[in-house]
């Protein structure tokens, strides 16, 4: 069955439809959630509130403006910073530093890890460094973007992102 | 949102290369449970129970509510239909009072002499200056012709009876004029014509059909409610048994096609294939029956009255869908156009008009569903209640074509007619989904009368039957 047939047939409450989907784009949402939450239990509720979205929401998805993956992983996103905002991320204060480069060995380490190793990686980091990293390094948006997005300024997502990158390097030199 | 690769470092390009959207693959580590899947839907088929049941509150308070305002206005029209009768026979029984005086008088008068009765104020005159003779207008005379009288007018009475009693009570009586030439003239009664209609257990009843809507997927159930609003045609016809014998039957009916029934309801499937329907609607419906029969020229009936006219007195029965109608004609004849045993024939229309709301309950089959295009086959029983029921009577007498009689009644079937029935249909639905929520569907169903339209005190007794065949378009809303 075509992606279009199970999109379609999602929106009219087809179980069927509605298993397929999740067959097919279950492991992209569960990293998502994965990644925006530091254990297992937590990411199960995320990615549960963002299937309910996503099941409801489907007669919404407009395929001229972008594909279903892009789509359902804007809500997954969603979803997982609205649950997190509910329990308050706390901003951890830091300087405004420009990030140090990587060593040899730290690249090495990243290109050895799996994707699943690198996803604990990035569980490991406190709350507030997490979900600006998501956001900038993986997500992509911007300083400004995470700033209207969290509530906080550019200069936190900034000391944030450097913050959390300390982190990693330290963890992947230990890795090491 | 921006995607300037030139402000990634190499820790952050490693990182994307495994973890951004189109980099994830199916592995253990993020294979997401069953579990959440099965929570998702739970929680989803929650929160459309709590919808539907906020919608059939909704719909049930709209339905009660629908049959509550339909009753009132009945009653108010059944209490305005009393009124009109009782003033009616009011004015009927002065005027036939004041005929009577008139009569009186008259007598009296032939037995003045002739000298007195010249006088210029005599009781007569008086008289008709006081009780003009009032005039109704249902009837036409006919054209002319050697067995009618020119210058004739009657009086007709009409007697409406049950079949436990005697028809003795008499309900309308009224003086028609017959014009002729354009001129109005009033004379003495001519042409007596009875009507004694007699409603033996007579009722009507309707058929409605339920109709139901599923809409569906090809790929598998589709659960919802689907509210629907339906219009359209009904076709009906009857079919009488153990009538009294073929001199009383009808010999035909008619179907009106333009009749038109609107409706709403509501659909719910508890698995892919079947559903279950109920539905409440509104229906109008006509029925056209016809009575011909020939009648006789018979010489031992002719009367002469005190002017020397002759009179032709006869009988005659109509078994309609309402029940016998009994019926007395008196024509003044010329006896130098026709002889004994020569015939002239009754042309007897009955027009019943019925006005019903049903309460249905039905399941359908969709045995077949391709795309948007689904086909289903169901049955049902259907709850109806009359609400009016009217019958207009046109009868009329010719000779060799020519037109001697014609004349219209209207007629209230009293308290005696069945208003609560139930009914058997099965039906056919072609469905087509214009959009995700929205769809249409033709149906097209046939009615049975699971009893008799008639109340009957035995199986000896005459039963009436109405079959429906309706043809409609629906409009659906899916939840």
């Amino acid at each position: 069955m075509s992606l279009d047939k199970i999109i379609r047939d999602t929106g009219k409450n087809n179980r069927k439809a509605q298993a397929q989907l999740y067959d097919e784009f279950g492991s992209l949402w569960y990293s998502i959630c994965l990644r925006y939450n530091n254990n297992d239990e937590d990411a199960q509720d995320a990615l549960q509130n963002a299937l309910i979205k996503i099941y409801t929401k489907i007669k919404q998805f407009d395929p001229e403006k972008g594909s279903f993956k892009s789509w359902s992983a804007r809500i997954v996103v969603n979803e997982n910073l609205m649950l997190l905002r509910k329990n308050k991320t706390n901003f951890v204060k830091a300087p405004d530093e420009l990030s140090h480069e990587l060593t040899d060995n730290s690249l090495l380490a990243t290109d050895i890890l799996s994707a699943g190793e690198l996803t604990r990686l990035i569980q490991s980091l406190p709350e507030g460094y997490r979900m600006v990293f998501n956001l900038y390094v993986i997500e992509g948006y911007s300083h400004e973007e995470i700033a209207e997005k969290l509530g906080i300024s550019q200069g936190t997502s900034k000391s944030q992102l450097y913050k959390a990158k300390q982190k990693l390097k330290q963890k992947l030199e230990v890795l090491i | 949102m921006s995607m300037d690769n030139s402000k990634y470092d190499d820790l952050d390009k490693l990182f994307q290369s495994r973890l951004k959207d189109e980099n994830v693959v199916k592995e253990d580590w993020n294979k997401p449970p069953r579990a959440v899947f099965d929570g998702a839907l739970a929680s989803l088929s929650n929160d459309r129970n709590k919808k539907r049941k906020r919608f059939l509150i909704w719909f049930l308070g709209a339905i009660i509510g629908t049959g509550i305002l339909l009753i009132s206005l009945h009653t108010c029209q059944r209490l305005q239909n009393l009124e009109t009768t009782i003033s009616t026979l009011q004015t009927e029984q002065q005027e036939y009072n004041n005929q009577t005086n008139q009569a009186k008088l008259q007598n009296n008068i032939a037995a003045i002499p002739s000298d007195e009765q010249d006088k210029p104020s005599n009781n007569l005159e008086a008289s008709k200056m006081i009780d003009p003779p009032v005039i109704h207008s249902d009837s036409k005379g006919a054209a002319t012709h050697g067995l009618y009288n020119q210058t004739s007018s009657y009086l007709v009475k009409q007697e409406q009876t049950t079949n436990e009693k005697e028809p003795e009570q008499i309900i309308e009586q009224s003086t028609i004029e017959v014009q002729k030439d354009n001129v109005m003239i009033q004379s003495p009664m001519l042409v007596q014509r009875k009507y004694s209609i007699v409603y033996d257990h007579a009722i009507p009843k309707i058929h409605n059909v339920v109709t139901a809507s599923v809409k569906r997927s090809s790929d598998g159930f589709v659960p919802g409610i689907f509210l629907y609003a339906l219009a359209g045609m009904n076709a009906s016809t009857i079919r009488m048994t153990n009538t009294e014998g073929a001199d009383f039957s009808l010999t035909g009916y008619e179907r009106y096609y333009a009749d038109l029934f609107a409706g709403a309801g509501l659909a719910y499937e508890f698995n892919d294939k079947w559903a279950i329907d109920l539905q409440a609607t509104y229906n109008r419906m006509h029925v056209k029956s016809t009575f011909e029969d020939d009648i006789l020229y018979d010489e031992s009936k002719e009367i002469i009255d005190d002017q020397g006219n002759i009179h032709f007195d006869s009988d005659y029965d109509i078994f309609t869908v309402m029940g016998r109608q009994s019926g007395y004609l008196s024509l003044v004849v010329d006896k130098d156009q026709i002889d004994d045993q020569e015939k002239m024939t009754n042309l007897t229309t009955i027009d019943n008009s019925f006005r019903t709301v049903g309460l249905s309950l039905g399941s359908l089959y969709t045995p077949v569903s391709k795309e948007r295009f689904t086909f289903s086959i169901g049955a049902g029983v259907q709850y109806n209640y009359i609400i009016q029921l009217e019958e207009q009577m046109e009868t009329s007498i010719s000779y060799n074509s020519a037109l001697l009689f014609q004349e219209s009644l209207q007629v209230k079937p009293k308290e005696n007619t069945n208003r609560n029935f139930w009914s058997l249909y099965g039906n056919i639905r072609l469905g087509y989904e214009l959009s995700d929520h929205f769809g249409i569907k033709l149906d097209i169903a046939s009615a049975h009368s699971l009893s008799s339209i008639r109340k009957t005190s035995g199986p000896a007794d005459s039963k009436t039957y109405i079959n429906n065949l309706r043809t409609a378009l629906m409009f659906y809303y899916a939840f």
